[in-house]
């Protein structure tokens, strides 16, 4: 039986939704809910969405709850990493948040305008496109990745999900 | 294109420091110019490549040498604005040009070779000399060991020498250089004129020689031997169907053979075969002519085999035409032929026997005879089962020999012995799976029933037409219908929406040349006569029912996808073209590689041109006077770098260290659309930008934009913006004068694949309407105008114009759907408060992704 590559496997990137990284949370949510992905004539809803800078080169990825984060409001939101342990410290109780809706959901609507660099994640993981498919799931195990951006010749070509892989090692065992 | 003249030579100034910015400008604004319409033609033939529209080789030279003459443009106008050192460019761009004229079709000359060559000397190798025809029936024999008849050919070498002992060149193309080929009328009377010149020449008698030598090497059996003599093209069936398109002559006498060699000669120019290699911009030079010389065969029956289904090649059966006797009622579509599906080994699938009421026989004193077939054999099948599966078997053979799908030409003798008269690639066309048909119970039928012959549906006005004379009054667009599809027919193929006619079947040369001009074609239509002139029409060829009137949902449905099998294709000449001329290597010019050396594609010159012509005339002015004048910048929040240039200051007359502020900015145009600009801003980090600095540290980002640049009057401006991979020029003229004002827009480019890239422009050419612009697009590019409005009007269009810019900025790489295209064609609507449009009139016609 023939090998699979992840270059077999991925879902070229003409066919996945990406952006620049200066573009808003709010049109990330817009190319999210309206990008259907067809694969083998199943449906989905990308989960990710990837970043580019204006070269065209990958600089992120952007998943549902990078945005869900984004949008929080800033009381509920972690504390930055530099941030040290004050005296008096609390713990946030989201139930703060019942206080006053309207004002929230402007809070939200405001937040949906800072750009997607913002909340990214830097992209930890790639796969080569001739990189074979034990090599792919190694990676996503090991780092509990959900998708990898495929490479060819240093540009990436296409994003590989773990639904995918499934798909294709469910292939070998059914 | 850049509008020049509007903007009058007093308006300049009349300082002689500012002679030489002008002259300058002026070389900038041509290299400009030739610069859009580049792109324009380029945006064409992208969309050509798509494979909407139908367009034919003439398309490709003609927008290439557009193309050329404008690329040449450039460099000349770079040179002279930057000196000599840019020749290198003008080297780089012959190299590219050399690459590109190998993609097509070769114009070499003829090579020497003998007068004739018997089959059995011939491969494929030899096309050159004996054309393909006679090639592959050589390839038959010598490397497959397939029964053909015993034949020869006569060489292309031996037509040189015909034409040429009779001085035959010139005078033929004086005459096809003075056709109309949109008149028929025309065309007849050329083909006339030039049958008659050749049918008066004569062989010379080394030829003729020849000729008649190599025939009796293959009568040495029979005294009363006969001929078939075909035409075999150089370039024919290789490049284009050429079905039909030329003469042959069946049951010639070996006396006959020298005469009819020169009428298979003359019979080239048809006025069938000129209009087709006019149309397709062939000369008669490159298309010098090989003839067959085939001892005939008396047949019992003949036909036409495909090795899959040329309208559905996912169905793996060998298709079998057949008729009794000679194949040429079946190739002129007079008869309905038997029609039968073999399976790949051999095993009848399915027989639809037609009622064959004639059959076409040798006559005894040359010729051929139509003659009606006996009672008994009228409904029987022309072919046994073990003929059909030789058949299959030769096919399979064929197609996996020559890796594609093969239409081949057979005969059975007399005694029963199939032999095969040609092959060639077979053009295969393949439906969209899953196209969702609408629902058609209220449609009204007019006709129903026949077969597909090319996929697809058409609507118009039905036309009937009985012979070659009604051709010059078929209108164009019309539903053709037609009682069988005799030859001339290919003469209004571009014409018409569909084309129906009452017998054929899907083996006639007609419908080869339908499916290569991707006419929706149904032939066989038993009412098809009955189908009231004048009424409008929809053919669904595909599901073969005509339907009353236009139903737009159902042409929509079955616009097909194609597939064309061969790989000389049309559209595979054009891809080869496009390689070259059309990706983007060079992106950025701070990258290393922005180069001429890099520049591989006509695309790639025009980028570094425009790039190099931005520099020399913004940055690199060595002039004092000048630098101070042209080293000014904007000073903006606005991450972009905006060079300017004023053309009627005399002196040094803003900014300090050359930096001009926003209000300071003079130009009534160029206030209102940076106005526009500072209205929408730049999207503004929300201060944990942390997450950008971790990745883009280390790749070494870039300033967003680069190199825009602004001529500005008082009243006038023009701007050249580069937004990441896109540019945009702007060019307007805001007066009092209402006559003069006006506003032009060009944008192209873009990041990501051409279909976000349309995406976007198609989303722009909608808000843009909305604004009253006239719009034109090719592809990704984009041309729009408004003229003629007050200078309230043009200050307001001016501002949304710079806030639409910096709206749709990369917005092709988001662009991954239709759905996504209209979420943002609405969105922007609304925050230009311009009226909301509904969305399904927006959307492309292509899928989503």
């Amino acid at each position: 039986m023939k090998m699979t590559r992840a270059g077999d496997l991925m879902i070229p990137l003409e066919k996945y939704p990406h952006m620049p990284h200066w573009f808003t949370l709010r049109q990330a949510i817009v190319e999210m809910e309206n990008s259907v992905l067809e694969i083998d004539g199943r449906k989905s809803l990308p989960r990710v969405v990837l970043v580019f800078d204006e070269k065209y080169q990958l600089v992120g990825l952007l998943r549902r709850r990078d945005i869900l984060r984004g949008l929080e409001p800033e009381f509920l939101t972690d504390k930055p990493l530099d941030y040290r342990k004050k005296l008096f410290d609390v713990k946030v109780d989201p139930n703060l948040s019942e206080i006053s809706f309207d004002k929230i959901l402007e809070g939200v609507r405001r937040r949906a305008d800072r750009p997607v660099s913002d909340v990214m994640i830097p992209v930890a993981g790639t796969a080569d496109y001739d990189d074979h498919i034990v090599k792919v799931v190694y990676e996503m195990n090991a780092n509990k990745f959900s998708l990898l951006p495929v490479l060819k010749d240093g540009r990436v070509v296409g994003v590989v999900r773990t639904v995918d892989v499934f798909r294709e090692f469910a292939k070998l065992v059914i | 294109m850049i509008r020049t003249g509007k903007y009058s030579e007093g308006d300049w100034g009349d300082g002689a420091e500012l002679r030489a910015i002008r002259d300058k400008f002026s070389h900038f604004r041509r290299l400009l110019d030739h610069n859009h319409q580049a792109l324009e033609i380029l945006g064409d033939m992208e969309e050509k490549s798509q494979g909407k529209y139908l367009f034919d080789l003439n398309f490709i030279r003609s927008r290439l040498a557009d193309l050329r003459a404008n690329v040449s443009e450039i460099i000349r106008c770079l040179v002279t604005l930057g000196g000599d050192h840019y020749q290198v460019l003008q080297e780089r761009f012959t190299l590219i040009d050399d690459q590109i004229e190998l993609v097509f079709p070769s114009n070499r000359p003829i090579r020497e070779d003998a007068y004739c060559r018997r089959f059995d000397t011939l491969s494929r190798m030899n096309s050159y000399s004996v054309g393909s025809k006679n090639a592959q029936l050589g390839e038959m024999i010598s490397k497959l060991g397939l029964p053909v008849p015993q034949g020869f050919a006569v060489t292309a070498w031996a037509y040189k020498r015909f034409i040429e002992s009779n001085d035959l060149q010139n005078r033929i193309s004086e005459r096809i250089d003075s056709v109309d080929i949109r008149s028929f009328r025309d065309l007849v009377r050329v083909s006339g004129e030039i049958v008659d010149l050749i049918k008066a020449s004569t062989v010379p008698n080394d030829l003729a020689e020849a000729i008649i030598e190599h025939a009796r090497g293959l009568t040495t059996k029979a005294r009363e031997a006969r001929f078939s003599l075909r035409s075999s093209a150089i370039g024919e069936d290789t490049l284009f169907s050429f079905a039909g398109q030329y003469a042959s002559y069946l049951n010639v006498r070996s006396d006959q053979l020298v005469r009819r060699y020169r009428e298979v000669l003359a019979g080239k120019f048809t006025p069938q075969a000129i209009y087709y290699f006019l149309s397709h911009s062939l000369s008669e030079s490159e298309l010098a002519m090989s003839v067959g010389c085939v001892a005939m065969v008396d047949a019992a029956a003949a036909g036409v085999a495909y090795s899959r289904d040329p309208v559905n090649p996912v169905d793996d059966h060998v298709l079998v035409n057949a008729v009794w006797g000679l194949g040429k009622f079946l190739v002129d579509g007079t008869l309905t032929p038997d029609n039968f599906r073999v399976s790949r080994r051999g095993k009848l699938i399915e027989a639809q026997i037609a009622d064959k009421p004639v059959h076409l026989v040798m006559d005894t004193h040359g010729g051929t005879i139509s003659r009606p077939v006996s009672p008994k054999l009228r409904q029987k099948p022309s072919l046994t089962n073990k003929q059909l599966r030789n058949l299959a078997r030769y096919a399979v053979l064929l197609e996996e020999h020559y890796a594609c799908p093969q239409d081949i030409e057979w005969v059975v003798d007399q005694k029963g012995k199939l032999l095969l008269l040609q092959t060639r690639p077979l053009q295969v066309q393949a439906i969209q799976p899953g196209t969702p048909l609408p629902d058609l119970s209220d449609a009204e039928v007019l006709v129903s029933g026949g077969d597909t012959v090319c996929h697809g549906a058409g609507c118009g006005r039905v036309h009937h037409v009985t012979s070659a004379d009604g051709l010059p009054s078929v209108p164009e667009g019309s539903v053709l219908v037609a009682p069988n599809p005799f030859p001339g027919l290919v003469t209004v193929m571009n014409k018409v929406n569909a084309l129906v006619t009452r017998v054929g079947g899907v083996a006639s040369h007609m419908a080869t040349i339908a499916r290569e001009y991707r006419v929706p074609t149904l032939t066989g239509v038993p009412d098809a006569l009955n189908l009231p002139a004048g009424e409008i029409a929809t053919v669904d060829a595909t599901g073969a029912v005509v339907y009353h009137g236009r139903l737009d949902e159902l042409l929509q449905a079955r616009h097909p996808e194609y597939n064309l099998s061969d790989e000389e294709s049309i559209f595979d000449i054009l891809g080869r073209v496009l390689d070259l001329v059309s990706p983007l290597r060079l992106l950025h010019p701070d990258d290393d590689d922005f180069q001429v050396e890099n520049c591989v594609t006509l695309h790639d010159i025009t980028r570094y041109a425009h790039q190099k012509a931005t520099e020399e005339m913004f940055y690199r002015a060595t002039d004092i006077a000048d630098k101070e004048r042209i080293g000014l910048r904007l000073k903006t929040d606005v991450p972009v770098t905006v060079g300017l240039v004023y053309l009627d200051r005399g002196r040094r007359a803003s900014g300090r260290r050359g930096w001009v502020k926003e209000e300071d900015l003079g130009s009534i145009p160029m206030r209102a659309f940076w106005s526009g600009v500072k209205q929408e801003g730049w999207p503004q980090s929300g201060g944990d930008e942390h997450a950008l600095k971790l990745t883009l540290k280390d790749r070494g980002a870039l300033p967003f934009s680069e190199n825009s640049f602004a001529a500005l009057s008082e009243e006038y401006m023009i701007l050249s913006l580069r937004f990441g991979y896109h540019f945009a020029t702007v060019e307007a003229l805001c007066s009092d004068n209402i006559n003069k004002n006006y506003i032009n827009l060009q944008f192209s480019h873009g990041g990501s694949t051409f279909d976000r890239r349309a995406r976007r422009v198609s989303l722009m050419t909608t808000i843009l309407r909305e604004m009253e612009f006239e719009c034109r697009t090719k592809g990704d590019f984009l041309e729009a105008t408004v003229s003629y409005k007050d200078a309230e009007a043009m200050v307001s269009k001016l501002t949304r114009l710079g806030r639409l810019t910096i709206m749709t900025k990369q917005l092709d790489m988001a662009l991954s759907t239709d759905q996504v295209a209209s979420w943002y064609l609405n969105d922007f609507l609304k925050r230009l408060d311009l009226v909301e449009v509904p969305t399904s009139a927006d959307r492309p016609e292509k899928g989503c992704d």
